[in-house]
C-alpha cells in the first residue's frame, strides 16, 4: 500500500482535475468537424498585407534583441549576489534568489499588461516586460553555472586577500562569461516567440496586427502573419543553433 | 627573529567528533624553509589553513609579525592575507586567463579595485611578473591560457603568482603531491631558491618523507592533530618517523626518482 | 583582444543601440501619478482586494487543474511518439517523420491552439487542458526520445543474456532506466504548464486569466494584485514540490 501511494495520490489528482475541467472525449470528437473548418477557413493563406506589416516584424526581433541584452546585463549582479560560490554571505544570497525566483513565478503576458499599464500601449513596454522575462530565466541558468564553478581559483583568490569585486571579476567570471552569448542566444529564441505574442495586450510588435485581423475575422490574414512568423522564426533558431554550437566548441 | 607564531592553536570541525587540530605551540623564525609531514588526516591542511585563516581556528592564539591576528576580520584580514602567499596542491589557477594575468592576480589585495577590475595593470607590475615567469623558466608561455600548461608549469605559475605579492611567509599545501618525482624536485628546487634569495619564510605540508629531508631546515612532525616532534632536518631520524606514521616506513612514503 | 572580436564586439553593440532607439521606456508627464495609480494607490497592485479571495482561488483551482490534465494526457502521448522517434528502438522511417511532427506541433503556440479549441469545444477549461496538451506534446515527445536514446544497454545485455524476452529486456532493463527521467522531465513541463494555463484564460480558454483579463482591461489594478499574489503563490508552491520530487527521483 505505502509503495503505491505516489501513484494512488496522483491518481486521485488526475481524477479530481478531470472532472474539474470538464475533460470529455465523445465533446472533442464531436468538435472535430468545426475545428476543421475553422482552420481551413485560414487557407489559402492572405499574404498581401505581410509586406506592408514588415516593418512590425522587425520591430519584434529588436523587441526581442535589445531586451535579451538588457535581461542578460541585470541578470550577471543578481546571479553574482545569489550564488553562494561568489557571494559568501547567506541572507544576501537568500534575498537575491527569492528575487530571481519571484520574477519568473509572474506569467509574461501579466508583465505585458502591467507594463502597458505603466508605459503606454507601444513596443518600449513589451520590451521592459521581455527584460524581466528574459532576466528571470538568463538569471537562474547562470546562478545554477555560478553555484557549480571550479571553487579553486575562487579560493586562491581569498587567500592573497583579493577584495570581493575583485573575486568575482578574476575568480568568478572567466569561467561564467564564455556562457553570456550562449544564454543570450538561447533566450533570444524564446523571446522572439514572446514577442510575438505581447502584441496582443497591445505591448508592440507583430502581435498586435494578429489580434487585429483576428478581431476582424481576417482569419486568411492572420495565417499568413502566423506562417511568416514560423519561417523567421525557424530561419532564425536554426542560425541561432549553429553560432551555439560554434560557440560551444570554441 | 619570529615571524609567526602560533600559541595552543585548535580547531574543531563544526559536527566533528572530535578536534582536527588540538593545541598547537609552534614558531616560525625568518627565511627559515619549514615542512610540516604526517599521515593523511593528520592535519597538515587544517594547520596551514588555519594560519592564513582560510578556516577560522577554534582555539589558541595567532601572531604574525609580533602582532596578535587572532580575531581580525573583514579589511584587516585581507590586508594580512595579501602578505602571505598560499600555494595549493591542484595550482587553483584561472585556467581560462593567460599565464601572465595569472602570475598578476597576485597583486589583486594590492592594487586599487576599480583598476584591476578594468584589467589596468602598471607597467612596473607587468614587468615584474614577466621577470618572476623569467626566473622560473616560463618565459615563453607567458601569453598561453594557464590550462594548456603542464602540471609543473602551473604550478611554477602559481608560485610567481605567491611571489608577485611580495609576501613574508609562503604557506604550501602538498605543492606537488599531483607532479612526478622528477618534476616535484624540480619546482622545490626552484621554491627553495626563490625563498632564499628573497628571505621568505615557507611553511610546506608535505607527505613524501624523502622529499621533506632533502629540502627542509626544520620538519614539524603531526599525528592526529597533535604536534610529536618540532626538529631541525640534521636531528630527525627513523624513529622520528616510525613515531608519526605508527609503522616502518614504506616506499609509498618516499617520492625516489 | 583581437582586432577582429573587436569589430564583432562594435558592430553588435551598434546593431543593439539603432534596435534599442525606440525602447526607452517613458512613462510620459503623468508618469508619477500613473505609477501610483497602478502601485500604491486606492486601488492599485499593492492594495489588493481580499473580497476577490474566492473567485481568485477557485481560477487558481481550474488552473492547476488544466494543468495536471493537460501535462498528463500529453506524457501518455509523447511516451508513445518518443518510443517511435527514438532511432535505437524505432525505424529511420519511421522516427524521421515522427521526429518532424514532433517539432512542428512545438512551434505552433499555445495560445493559437487554445483559439482552435475553444472553436472545437467551446470556452472553458477544456479548451486549456486540449491547448496545453497538445502544445507540451512537442517538447515532451522530444524528451522522451533523447531519454531513450541514450539508454545504458549495459543492463539490457544483461537481461538478454540470460535469456530474456522483449518484453523482459524492456520491463527489467530499460523502464527502470526510463521512468525517473521521464518523471522529472514531465514535472519540469508541469512547473512551465502552471505558468501557461494562468494566462490561457486571457483568451477564453478557462482558469484564473479570465478573472486577470476583466480586472486589466477594467484598470482594476488591486484585483490585478490579489491575482498576482494568488499567481505568485501557487506558481512559488508548484516549482518547490516539484524541485523536491525531482531531486528524490534522481
Ligand atoms: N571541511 C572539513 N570538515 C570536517 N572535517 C574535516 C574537514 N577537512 C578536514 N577534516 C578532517 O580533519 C582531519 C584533518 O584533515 P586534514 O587537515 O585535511 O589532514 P591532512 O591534510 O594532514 O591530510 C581529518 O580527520 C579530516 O577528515
Ligand atoms: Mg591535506
Amino acid at each position: 500500500m505505502r509503495k503505491h501511494l505516489p501513484l494512488l495520490t496522483f491518481l486521485g489528482l488526475f481524477i479530481w482535475a478531470s472532472l474539474g475541467t470538464g475533460v470529455s472525449l465523445p465533446k472533442f470528437v464531436e468538435g472535430l468537424g468545426d475545428m476543421g473548418r475553422f482552420v481551413k477557413e485560414m487557407f489559402p493563406a492572405d499574404f498581401s498585407e505581410v509586406s506592408a506589416v514588415w516593418p512590425d516584424f522587425v520591430l519584434t526581433l529588436r523587441m526581442a534583441w535589445v531586451s535579451t541584452l538588457v535581461g542578460a546585463l541585470l541578470a550577471y549582479p543578481f546571479a553574482l549576489l545569489a550564488a553562494g560560490t561568489t557571494t559568501t554571505w547567506k541572507s544576501i544570497n537568500g534575498l537575491f534568489r527569492l528575487l530571481l525566483n519571484g520574477v519568473r513565478t509572474v506569467p509574461d503576458l501579466l508583465l505585458a499588461s502591467l507594463a502597458v499599464a505603466l508605459f503606454g500601449a507601444n513596443p518600449s513596454a513589451g520590451a521592459v516586460a521581455l527584460t524581466l522575462f528574459s532576466m528571470g530565466i538568463i538569471g537562474k541558468l547562470l546562478f545554477e553555472t555560478l553555484e557549480s564553478i571550479d571553487q579553486g581559483p575562487l579560493e586562491a583568490m581569498t587567500a592573497l586577500g583579493a577584495p570581493w569585486i575583485a573575486r568575482l571579476r578574476y575568480g568568478a567570471l572567466p569561467l561564467a562569461l564564455p556562457q553570456f552569448l550562449t544564454y543570450c542566444l538561447y533566450v533570444f529564441e524564446i523571446n522572439i516567440r514572446v514577442a510575438a505574442i505581447v502584441g496582443l495586450v497591445g505591448a508592440g510588435g507583430i502581435g498586435v496586427w494578429m489580434n487585429i485581423n483576428f478581431d476582424l475575422g481576417q482569419y486568411q490574414k492572420v495565417a499568413a502573419l502566423l506562417v511568416t512568423l514560423f519561417l523567421v522564426v525557424t530561419v532564425i533558431d536554426a542560425v541561432s543553433t549553429r553560432i551555439r554550437k560554434a560557440l560551444a566548441q570554441a | 627573529m619570529s615571524l609567526l607564531k602560533t600559541v595552543g592553536l585548535g580547531m574543531t570541525y563544526s559536527g566533528a567528533p572530535q578536534p582536527a587540530l588540538t593545541s598547537v605551540n609552534f614558531e616560525a623564525n625568518e627565511g627559515e624553509f619549514i615542512a610540516v609531514v604526517g599521515p593523511s588526516g593528520a592535519g597538515k591542511s587544517t594547520f596551514l589553513r588555519c594560519l592564513n585563516q582560510l578556516i577560522t581556528p577554534t582555539e589558541g592564539q595567532l601572531f604574525f609579525e609580533g602582532e596578535e591576528t587572532t580575531h581580525l576580520k573583514g579589511e584587516p584580514l585581507r590586508h594580512l592575507r595579501t602578505r602571505i602567499g598560499f600555494i595549493f596542491q591542484d595550482y587553483n589557477l584561472q585556467g581560462r586567463l593567460s599565464v601572465l594575468q595569472n602570475v598578476l592576480t597576485g597583486l589583486l589585495g594590492q592594487r586599487p579595485a576599480l583598476q584591476t577590475t578594468l584589467g589596468i595593470w602598471s607597467k612596473k607590475d607587468v614587468e615584474k611578473a614577466h621577470w618572476l615567469l623569467r626566473d622560473l623558466g616560463l618565459s615563453d608561455q607567458s601569453q598561453k591560457r594557464a590550462d594548456a600548461l603542464s602540471g609543473g608549469q602551473q604550478q611554477r605559475v602559481s608560485i610567481a603568482r605567491a611571489l608577485i605579492q611580495s609576501p613574508r611567509l609562503i604557506l604550501a599545501d602538498e605543492p606537488v603531491a599531483s607532479l612526478d618525482p622528477p618534476t616535484a624536485h624540480a619546482v622545490l628546487k626552484d621554491l627553495k631558491r626563490v625563498a632564499k634569495e628573497e628571505g621568505i619564510t615557507v611553511l610546506i605540508n608535505l607527505h613524501h618523507i624523502d622529499l621533506a629531508l632533502e629540502y627542509a631546515d626544520r620538519i614539524l612532525g603531526l599525528r592526529d592533530g597533535v604536534k610529536v616532534w618540532d626538529q631541525p632536518t640534521s636531528e630527525t631520524s627513523e624513529s622520528s618517523f616510525t613515531e608519526i606514521y605508527g609503522r616502518n616506513l614504506k616506499a609509498d612514503d618516499l617520492a625516489k626518482e | 583582444m583581437t582586432k577582429r572580436s573587436w569589430w564583432f564586439w562594435l558592430v553588435g553593440l551598434g546593431a543593439t543601440l539603432w534596435a534599442a532607439r525606440d525602447m526607452v521606456p517613458s512613462t510620459g508627464e503623468k508618469g508619477e501619478e500613473m505609477a501610483n495609480a497602478l502601485f500604491w494607490g486606492e486601488r492599485g497592485l499593492f492594495r489588493p482586494d481580499w473580497d476577490l479571495l474566492s473567485p481568485v482561488a477557485s481560477g487558481l483551482t481550474e488552473s492547476l487543474q488544466i494543468a495536471i490534465v493537460g501535462t498528463t494526457i500529453a506524457g501518455l502521448f509523447a511516451l508513445l511518439l518518443g518510443m517511435v522517434a527514438a532511432e535505437n528502438i524505432s525505424t529511420p522511417a519511421l522516427s524521421i517523420p515522427t521526429k518532424a511532427l514532433l517539432s512542428a506541433i512545438r512551434t505552433l503556440p499555445e495560445l493559437l491552439m487554445a483559439i482552435i479549441f475553444i472553436v472545437g469545444v467551446g470556452p472553458g477549461p477544456f479548451a486549456g487542458v486540449l491547448a496545453l496538451g497538445f502544445h507540451s506534446i512537442g517538447t515532451l515527445g522530444k524528451l522522451t526520445a533523447e531519454i531513450l536514446e541514450s539508454l545504458n544497454t549495459k543492463p539490457m545485455e544483461a537481461v538478454v543474456a540470460v535469456g530474456g524476452r522483449r518484453v523482459s529486456i524492456f520491463r527489467y532493463a530499460a523502464w527502470p532506466q526510463v521512468l525517473p527521467e521521464f518523471l522529472s522531465v514531465l514535472l519540469y513541463r508541469f512547473e512551465i504548464n502552471i505558468r501557461a494555463a494562468s494566462i490561457l484564460g486571457m483568451v477564453g480558454a478557462g482558469g484564473i486569466g479570465k478573472t486577470l483579463m476583466f480586472a486589466i482591461n477594467a484598470r482594476s489594478w488591486d484585483r490585478v494584485g490579489t491575482i498576482l499574489v494568488g499567481i505568485v503563490v501557487v506558481v512559488a508552491v508548484v516549482d518547490n514540490i516539484s524541485a523536491r520530487v525531482r531531486a528524490k527521483l534522481v
